[in-house]
This record gives structure tokens, sequence and C-alpha cells, in this order.
């Protein structure tokens, strides 16, 4: 089975980015895209937030049985936020997505981390280590290691492997409960059997991060690794699939 | 396959699964790769990167005996004596230019720039000019290195339009802006280890500009060089173009 567990569809109302991601999806031989849809720098604003899930449950709707989507939210929005992922559950999404609104440690997310846990449904969090300097609100890895020790029963997700991967399988890897998808352009050689190596073959999920990146591009980092036959399969939707109870 | 971004040796900070030629080649035939242009990943962090060269080319002259290396002096045209290092460069077999402008602190119009380039082709050489080694955002923190300006590469191909100057590292932005400037000057492309995206990225560059300025890159050993590959080998364009990028229009440049 072959999931993508990060992908932005950026559908602008016409169905045509639907089309576009979901026929080169299929070209490549996806059996599912996980989707959500989230704006980097809008903390304040609930109005980006629907946006960007009405964005997604459009995309949703026109893809039901291949896109798997994920609802968004600004943590720092309290019950306006919650409120918004009350409504995604409503109409079929099926995990959360948070971005830079805020730090996965601070207090506000702590609703939303509860909400996760108590629908029993993984949190990806957008997490970066950059030796350059993060954005205000941006969550780097070791904020989701403290979390993960926190609430071991969260399927907490921390996206990209953490930007820096080195840092980020590090920040994680004697925090069990916390998985890492390589989402992204970055495409180090041998990082992904370090991550398996580090992290076990069970944490680790596929994701592109398309439109941004290229469906070939990203599948090519897994397909090209030395991991044996078993362990890419559980990477490239194994994995992804016991997350959703698929 | 013919790789037009491969290097070889060690990275001041981090480990690669290869950092000489007898390990390299075995990374090459799991790729698929026939020939690859490297210069030596040494040179780049060298102050002075000239013995770096004199290592990679020992190397390859006793480890490759099949020759399916091509060796790129990394020169800095801004340090002394580099005339030397150019002209024993050729003496001792090297094949072409690679340079870092933002690694040696330079710009790639600068005049002594210009003059080892219109060198380099003098020679009959192609000159790479590498706009970043790796993403900027997980340097070294004691040591953060910006991507070159790619005005000044647009420059220098202006400049020198009979230069066969190419385009390594450009990223999604860089590249497609490259070769749109460059026009129809001659001999200019691009490399395109660096292009990871957006969704059908190479659709649409060879929609816009055609297969002709464009060569396979990897980024051996920094990268899998399967990511490179793929998104040109199985992209949806047509056959010929993929023939084009993956060693076709190497062979025009090359000679071969």
């Amino acid at each position: 089975m072959l999931i993508d567990f990060h992908c932005h569809v950026h559908d602008d109302g016409t169905g045509a980015q639907t089309d576009l991601v979901a026929e080169e999806a299929r070209r490549i031989g996806l059996d599912y895209v996980v989707i959500y849809e989230c704006v980097t720098h809008s903390r304040e604003s609930l109005e980006i937030v629907q946006r960007c899930n009405e964005m997604c449950r459009f995309a949703y709707e026109r893809e039901p049985d291949f896109f798997i989507p994920f609802v968004y939210t600004h943590p720092n929005l309290g019950q306006a936020g919650i409120d918004e992922l009350n409504k995604g559950f409503d109409w079929g999404a099926r995990g959360i997505k948070l971005e830079i609104a805020s730090v996965i440690t601070d207090k506000c997310v702590e609703p939303v981390i509860e909400f996760a846990i108590e629908r029993d449904v993984p949190l990806v969090q957008h997490c970066w280590h950059k030796t350059t300097g993060n954005y205000p609100w941006e969550t780097e890895p070791l904020h989701c290691a403290e979390i993960g020790r926190r609430y071991p029963e969260l399927k907490l997700v921390m996206a990209h492997i953490g930007g820096d991967n080195r840092w980020g399988m590090r920040a994680i890897r004697d925090v069990p409960s916390v998985y890492t998808d390589c989402s992204g352009s970055i495409s180090d050689y041998g990082h992904i059997e370090d991550c398996v190596a580090q992290l076990g073959a069970d944490r680790l999920l596929w994701g592109t991060d398309v439109r941004g990146a290229d469906y070939l591009y990203t599948l090519a980092k897994v397909r090209d690794s030395h991991l044996d036959d078993e362990d890419k399969a559980k990477v490239l939707g194994g994995n992804a699939a016991r997350l959703l109870n698929l | 396959m013919i790789d037009f971004c491969c290097d070889i040796g060690n990275y001041a900070f981090r480990q690669w699964p290869a950092e000489d030629v007898a390990g390299t080649l075995p990374l090459l035939d799991r790729a698929g790769i026939d020939t690859a242009l490297v210069g030596s990943i040494d040179a780049i962090t060298y102050v002075s990167p000239h013995p770096a060269n004199e290592r990679l080319i020992a190397d390859i002259k006793a480890n490759d005996p099949a020759g399916r290396l091509i060796p790129l002096t990394v020169l800095n045209p801004v340090y002394p004596g580099v005339e030397r290092d150019m002209e024993e460069s050729r003496e001792l077999g090297f094949r072409g230019l690679k340079l870092y402008p933002n690694y040696h602190g330079y710009h790639a119009d600068d005049p002594p720039a210009l003059r080892l380039i219109e060198t380099a082709t003098d020679f009959g050489w192609p000159v790479l000019i590498t706009m970043r080694v790796e993403d900027e955002r997980h340097h070294h923190p004691l040591m953060k290195v910006g991507g070159v300006d790619l005005n000044t590469v647009i420059e220098a191909a202006k400049q020198l339009p009979q230069a066969t100057i190419i385009l390594s590292g450009g990223n999604s932005a860089e590249t497609p802006r490259f070769l749109r400037a460059i026009g129809d000057l001659p001999n200019a492309c691009a490399e395109l280890s660096y292009v990871k995206g957006p969704l059908k990225a190479l659709e649409n560059l060879v929609g816009e500009f055609g297969s002709e300025r464009m060569l396979l890159g990897t980024h051996l050993p920094f990268v899998y060089p399967g990511c490179g590959i793929a998104k040109i080998a199985e992209a949806a364009i047509p056959d010929e173009a993929k023939q084009a990028i993956l060693d076709g229009n190497a062979k025009r440049i090359l000679g071969l």
C-alpha cells in the first residue's frame, strides 16, 4: 500500500488542482493521499482557518475515496479553534494538522491535544529545526519530544523529520510514541536508513509535501534507500494504514 | 546516463556514504549512471582549493580505469596563483571548471571569475557555477553560507556568450528564471539536481523551455541519486526529452 501522509492540494475552487494532484498520485500508484491545508503566518485569523478547511473539504468531496482529510486549526483561537475541529470531524476529517500558529508546548494547545487523544486520531505538527532561526511560534523537534513524553497516548506525527533530520531523529528517538514523516525536499543520502535505525521502521511515515514538492522526487528517497522490502512497505503505507485504521 | 552534479571527497559538516572514487563507483552502478562529472568536495572548504584537486585526480587515475569520471577542477578565481592552478589542472587531465562563489568569497560576474571562465572556454571546458551545496537552513551554526545571487550568474553568462556556463544547484525558482534569462545564448544550460518541486516540475520546465538546455544532476553523495533520476525518467514527458536530459545534451556539450 502506498499512502502519502502529507499533501496540500491548494485548490482555488475550480477543482483543477484537486484533479492535478489526484491524477498524478494515481499515475504514480498511490492508494490514498492524506490532505490538509494550512497557512504559515496567520495565527490571529479564524477566517483563514475556515478558508483552509473549506478548501480541504472541497478537495475531499471531489475525491472522497482517495483523499483522507485532516482538519486544521489555530490553538491560540481558543474555543473557536476547537469548534473548527468539531466541524471538520462532522464533514469527514480523520486527523488534525497544526502549523505555525502556536508552539506545540504552548498551554493553548492542550485542548487540541486532548481532543486528538479523545478521538484517537493522529495529530500532525509542522516541525523544523533551522540554524538560521525558526519563525515565531514554529515548533521544533525538542518540543515534539516534550509533548510525546507528556502525552504518551497521543498519536503525534512530527512532520519533515524535523527539517534538519540529524537533529530531528535524535530529539525523538527515546520517545517511542512520536511518529515522524519524511515529507519535503530534504533527501540527504542515508537519512531514511538512519531514521529507521534510530526510531524503528514502525515510526516513519512517507509523505511528500505536494504540491510544493514532487511525487517522483519524494518517493525515490524511500524507494532508493537500502531498507529491506518489509521496512519500505511499512514506511510507504503500512504505518499510515495502521495509524488511520484503514 | 550522464550525471552533471556529483562530487567526491570529505565534507567538513557531515559524513557521506562514499568519500573516494572506490566508494563512489558502486553508487553510480546502483543508480545506473554511466558517467559522472566530478569535483572535489574538500576543495569547497579548503582555503586554497588546488591541493584537493590534485588528490582527486590522483584517486581517479588510480581507481577509475574505465574513465567513467570526468574530473572538474574546483578553483577560487581570486586566490593568488589561480592562473597556474588552471594550467596545471589541464595538464593533470581535468576537463571542466567548477566554481563555488559563495564559499570562496566572490561574485560569478567579478572580473577575476570572468577571466577564469574565459580561460576554461579557451580550453573547451564547461563551467559549473554552484548556487548552493546544501539547504541553507541546515548549515553548521558557525558557518552559514547563503545561496549565490542568480543575477551574477546570468550576468556572467551574458558577458561570455560563448562559454558553456551551467547553472548547478539552482532551485525551483532560480532554474526557470535562469533558463528564461539566457534566452538564445548558444551554450548556457542548467543541471536539475536542486529542482525538487513543485508537483510536475519537469513537465512544466520542458513545456516552457524544451529539453535542450537541461541536464541530469543527482548531487551525489549529498542526496539519494534516485531522486534526481526518477523525476526525469518517470516524468510525463516524451521519451526524446527524457533521453536528451539524461544523456543526450551532456554528450553534445562534452563532445562524446
